[in-house]
């Protein structure tokens, strides 16, 4: 039997399933479609056409798939695949670090510009995450490189899967919150350096990722301060690879950072002020 | 000739790192997702999010839920939402007129194919991939094929539609709904790209998407119908308009 709520809802549906719904309206579908299976079927086969609409633009679209894609693409699976066990099928071995215990226990995060130079492991652990985040986060890495990195790093990666599984949760995340920080001059060109900061309201773990960065010159490192009710703080130094990709994850102390500022500074290693910025995002 | 495996099964098998199921899982939704990229981000952009949403199916195929959800709905509401997400974030100083800049070409594309002197009748009977979505935009009237291109491929809220449109907020919700119902209808009757008689059983126990979809549907009186048949205008008209998300 239909009921009076169903009568509310319904004509809420197609706009929800096309995600078109305003808040309050997505709010009282959300509400109703638990108790609903009718109404979850009906949202479902609304989803289920509309997520076929880019179908039909691919037939009629002069945009094709370049032909080396999935060659590329399976390139890198098949090698993960040769190299790690079905995904959850083994508990990976937590990485025992100074760290774990300033992060709770249980994750091996650098939260310290110190204790990330001075940590052999997580050194490794920079390598991997930034080849793992480069094949996900930025074309500007090979592939190449990528496998070439996997293969030589194997062990370490194993040991690394819990944390990659953090890093992609939070880059990942339905509620995850995303800063861009550009140059300071805001020049955001084809080659123009860039930043991403990510963070989640139920983590404490933040990610920082920059992509284009020129090499530093002898004896300076790229550094992340961040901006939280009014203080500023060093969050670490993101190390790059020859492509001028790096990343940085550190540990907030508190789920869901609201950070005002971010900026990433070219300075001498052990600097306890900001230097000269290279990329930046304000509120 | 062996039946082509379900995409339920395919992700399945992904989940186990199986790389060859991935590549029958590219084979059928890269084309949609890079065309969709391409077209609101650029072609280079295009490649790399293509990547990163098959890397991320790689990586995550065990969220995948069969009992929830198709995996073609749910993987493409990923992909989209990765395409939307880095337009957003590419263009949030840029203001609305960024997001609608590309689905005016992808309005285009699709209505000329829903133009009648093209054959799409003919295509849908070779199968070609995405003929049935395009003979169904053929029945409809062009404004509501273009609130549904703003909303799907632009990531615009009803009320961002009516704004962009200059229309009254009440027309769009009215053109959405009459235009998502007539897709309904006439796909819900049409395979889909995947290959027939191959949806989860647990998901949904009567065949589906073929035509017994509708019979079984039918059952459900109320709802389907009320779908089916298209909404009390003074239904649509009677929601309060409320703020762009």
């Amino acid at each position: 039997m239909q009921t009076t709520a169903c009568d509310a809802i319904l004509p809420l549906l197609e706009a929800y399933a096309l995600g078109a719904a305003s808040a309050d309206e997505q709010a009282l579908v959300e509400r109703h479609l638990p108790v609903c299976p009718r109404c979850r079927r009906l949202v479902d086969e609304f989803r289920a056409v509309a997520h076929r609409l880019p179908e039909a633009l691919a037939g009629v679209s002069p945009y094709d798939v370049p032909p080396g894609l999935k060659a590329r693409l399976l390139d890198v699976v098949q090698r993960e695949a040769e190299m790690a066990p079905p995904r959850y099928a083994t508990p990976p071995a937590a990485i025992p670090t100074p760290t774990s215990a300033a992060s709770g226990g249980y994750l091996p995060i650098p939260v310290a510009w110190g204790r990330w130079r001075s940590s052999t492991v997580l050194r490794a652990a920079a390598a991997i995450l930034v080849v793992a985040l480069a094949v996900t986060l930025t074309a500007r890495l090979s592939v190449a490189l990528a496998r070439e990195r996997l293969r030589a790093e194997y062990a370490p990666l194993l040991a690394l899967v819990d944390q990659q599984e953090i890093v992609l949760e939070v880059v990942d995340g339905r509620q995850t919150v995303k800063r861009q920080l550009q140059p300071p001059d805001g020049s955001a060109g084809p080659g123009a350096p860039y930043g991403k900061l990510y963070t989640r309201p139920d983590m404490p773990h933040v990610v920082a990722m920059a992509a284009r960065l020129p090499p530093p010159p002898p004896g300076q490192a790229y550094h992340l301060w961040v901006t939280e009710s009014g203080q500023t703080r060093l969050a670490g130094v993101i190390a790059t690879n020859e492509d001028g990709f790096g990343l940085l994850v550190f540990d907030a102390g508190h789920n869901g950072p609201l950070y005002e500022a971010a900026t990433v500074t070219l300075q001498p290693g052990g600097a306890t002020s900001r230097g000269t910025p290279v990329l930046l995002w304000q509120a | 000739m062996a039946p082509e495996p379900s995409d339920e099964s395919l992700v399945a098998r992904v989940v186990e790192r199986d790389p060859a199921a991935l590549g029958q899982l590219y084979d059928r939704y890269a084309p949609g997702i890079y065309a969709m990229a391409a077209h609101l981000l650029g072609s280079s952009d295009a490649e790399e999010v293509v990547q990163e949403v098959f890397l991320r199916l790689w990586h995550k195929a065990a969220q995948f839920d069969p009992g929830r959800s198709a995996f073609g709905a749910w993987f493409m509401a990923v992909a989209r939402h990765h395409i939307l997400d880095e337009l957003r974030w590419r263009n949030h100083h840029a203001g609305q007129h960024a997001y609608v800049a590309g689905t005016e070409a992808i309005e285009q594309l699709l209505a000329r194919a829903a133009d009648p002197g093209v054959d799409v009748e003919a295509e849908a009977e070779r199968q070609e991939r995405g003929a049935a979505v395009r003979q169904a935009l053929t029945l409809l009237p062009p404004e509501q094929r273009r609130v549904l291109v703003l909303a799907y491929f632009g990531g615009l809220s009803q009320s961002a539609i009516a704004a962009h449109l200059g229309c009254p907020l009440g027309t769009v919700k009215k053109r959405m709904r009459l235009g998502m119902q007539k897709l309904r209808t006439h796909l819900l009757s049409v395979p889909a790209a995947q290959p027939e008689g191959t949806a989860h059983p647990d998901r949904r126990p009567e065949p589906a998407p073929a035509p017994g979809v509708r019979d079984a549907a039918g059952s459900d009186a109320g709802h389907q119908d009320h779908a089916a048949s298209g909404p009390p205008t003074a239904a649509v008209e009677g929601i309060k308009p409320a703020p762009a998300r």
